[in-house]
């Protein structure tokens, strides 16, 4: 395989640590078999890791009954889930001007087909929320409150806490695609009513599995129903959790991977792997801001610090002070975005992910819409040395822009 | 499986068997079970009681106070604890 710098960790992170291959190359050697469907060896052993798959998440997020967490197949599946499985007609809902598709089509959908009304709260040019702009947007129908809990264009985290506090009691479903295994969680402080993640981005499992987590004060009605391995005399879907919310065979291989991931975590410890995201990141804000011509879209960029050299340099340094997951949203005068991710591809083996990210509405809020940006995101295995990298070769690209001697 | 017929009815060394509602109930009762060192198996639920779960935990009879006492305190939805007698299985009270 070529070399390459692989900074699209948001999307997917890559490579996978080999204890998830062999977890799931395992599974599929020894157990691959239909969890706890068929009653043999093979099954009750394929049933014992998912299990231990729900486990290890429900340990990491706090969640008291692992019974409360649905195994799905991505982010947004769980998002569907939630929102299709909760709301009603009638219902009124609060969200963001951050958020992604997949969980703005799926409103826009329950606003068509269902009759739910929907709230946007708008978060300012930088992309930074106001839990007050969210309590404002409150109606008396108001049934639900739909945040991301970090930008995936600009990675700034939104303020949970202050947000739980502006909303009072009512029920908050997160978008944790981005900082479930990036951040510590915890769902009973503040309380997350339900929480949707995907397995791998940050919680660095495989693709194809994801998971809801579902409070016990909530109900939610099915999107899929059908074989459970429970109660099977009946054609009657199960009310208990998760057989209520996981019709079909499930998952294993990826939960194998998954589990191996979160236990993983656990054993290196979160803050740390946090930590080491964090330099680079600062690593990778410091250097952009020393380029000219490069500019960093979202918090802090619009304040201006006096004696920075740069735009970028401005929006370096204001931004490292906020909470963020490392995601950085990039543009560079006089080149397209699209032609610099071709180009550091191309030319210099970067991997990044130019455009609207899957979330239009986070593009417009900051101003870069319908351009979008060039978005690096660091993940857990990328080195310093990558970042050093990234960095020459974007102040090459940079100055050829400025130059107008763009190479073909 | 210890088959039914070779208990005797005597619970002390019978074949018993823990019913939940899930199969995750029956894996999170077969993991505290085996964490208290207490052996146990999980494996195809007898006829007679298949209107549960697809899987059942057996375990020796004669452990049956240790097992109910450890399978209070975890947050599974028991179906029932059931004794092979002969060919019949008795819900434990």
């Amino acid at each position: 395989m070529d070399r390459f710098i692989y900074l699209d960790n948001a999307a997917t992170s890559f490579p996978k640590p080999a204890v998830v291959t062999r977890a799931m190359v395992e599974f599929l050697e020894r157990s691959g078999a239909n969890p706890g469907r068929s009653g043999h060896r093979l099954s009750a052993q394929a049933a014992r890791i998912v299990h231990e798959g729900r486990l290890a998440v429900a340990g990491l997020l706090g969640v008291r009954d692992a019974r409360q967490l649905i195994f799905t197949a991505n982010a947004t599946a769980s998002l569907n889930l939630a929102l299709n499985g909760f709301l009603r007609p009638g219902d009124h809902v609060v969200t963001t001007s951050l958020e992604h598709n997949s969980v703005m089509r799926p409103l826009r959908r329950l606003r068509e087909q269902r009759g739910v009304a929907v709230t946007l709260a708008r978060a300012d040019g930088r992309g930074v929320l106001d839990p007050q702009v969210v309590r404002e947007a409150l109606r008396p129908a108001t049934r639900l409150v739909v945040v991301t809990h970090a930008s995936n264009v600009t990675g700034a985290v939104v303020p949970l806490a202050e947000i739980r506090a502006a909303i009072g009691d009512l029920p908050l479903l997160v978008d944790g695609a981005q900082t479930v295994g990036a951040l510590p969680i915890d769902v009973n402080a503040p309380r997350i009513d339900l929480l949707a993640f995907s397995g791998h981005k940050s919680l660095l499992g495989p693709p194809g599995i994801g998971c809801l987590y579902v409070g016990p004060e909530l109900a939610l009605e099915p999107l899929v129903v059908g074989g459970t391995g429970s109660g099977s005399e009946s054609d009657a879907q199960p009310e208990v959790l998760p057989d209520l919310l996981e019709s079909g065979t499930p998952n294993g291989v990826g939960i194998a991977g998954l589990g191996a991931a979160v236990r993983l975590l656990a054993e290196a410890g979160l803050p740390e792997i946090a930590g080491h995201k964090e330099r680079l990141l600062d690593s990778l804000l410091c250097g952009l801001g020393e380029i000219e011509g490069v500019r960093i879209h979202g918090p802090g960029t619009a304040r201006a610090i006096p004696g920075a050299a740069t735009e970028a340099a401005a929006g370096a340094a204001a931004t490292r002070g906020g909470a963020r997951v490392p995601i950085v949203s990039l543009t560079v005068r006089n080149l397209t975005v699209s032609d610099l991710a071709y180009r550091l591809d191309r030319r210099y083996g970067i991997l990044a992910r130019a455009g609207l990210h899957c979330a239009p509405q986070a593009h417009r809020t900051i101003g870069t819409f319908p351009e979008g940006t060039l978005r690096l995101s660091p993940g857990y295995l990328n080195t310093a040395d990558e970042i050093a990298l990234t960095l020459a070769a974007l102040r090459e690209l940079a100055a050829e822009a400025l130059a107008g001697g763009e190479r073909p | 499986m210890i088959p039914a017929a070779h208990t005797g009815g005597d619970a002390r060394h019978a074949h018993c068997v823990v019913v939940c509602a899930s199969i995750h109930d029956v894996t999170a009762a077969e993991r505290g079970l085996r964490l208290a060192g207490l052996w146990c198996d999980m494996v195809p639920t007898p006829r007679p009681l298949s209107s549960n779960c697809g899987m059942v935990v057996e375990f020796h009879g004669r452990d049956i106070e240790q097992v109910k006492a450890v399978l209070a305190g975890l947050p599974i939805r028991l179906a029932g604890i059931y004794v092979a007698t002969g060919a019949e299985y008795v819900r434990d009270p």
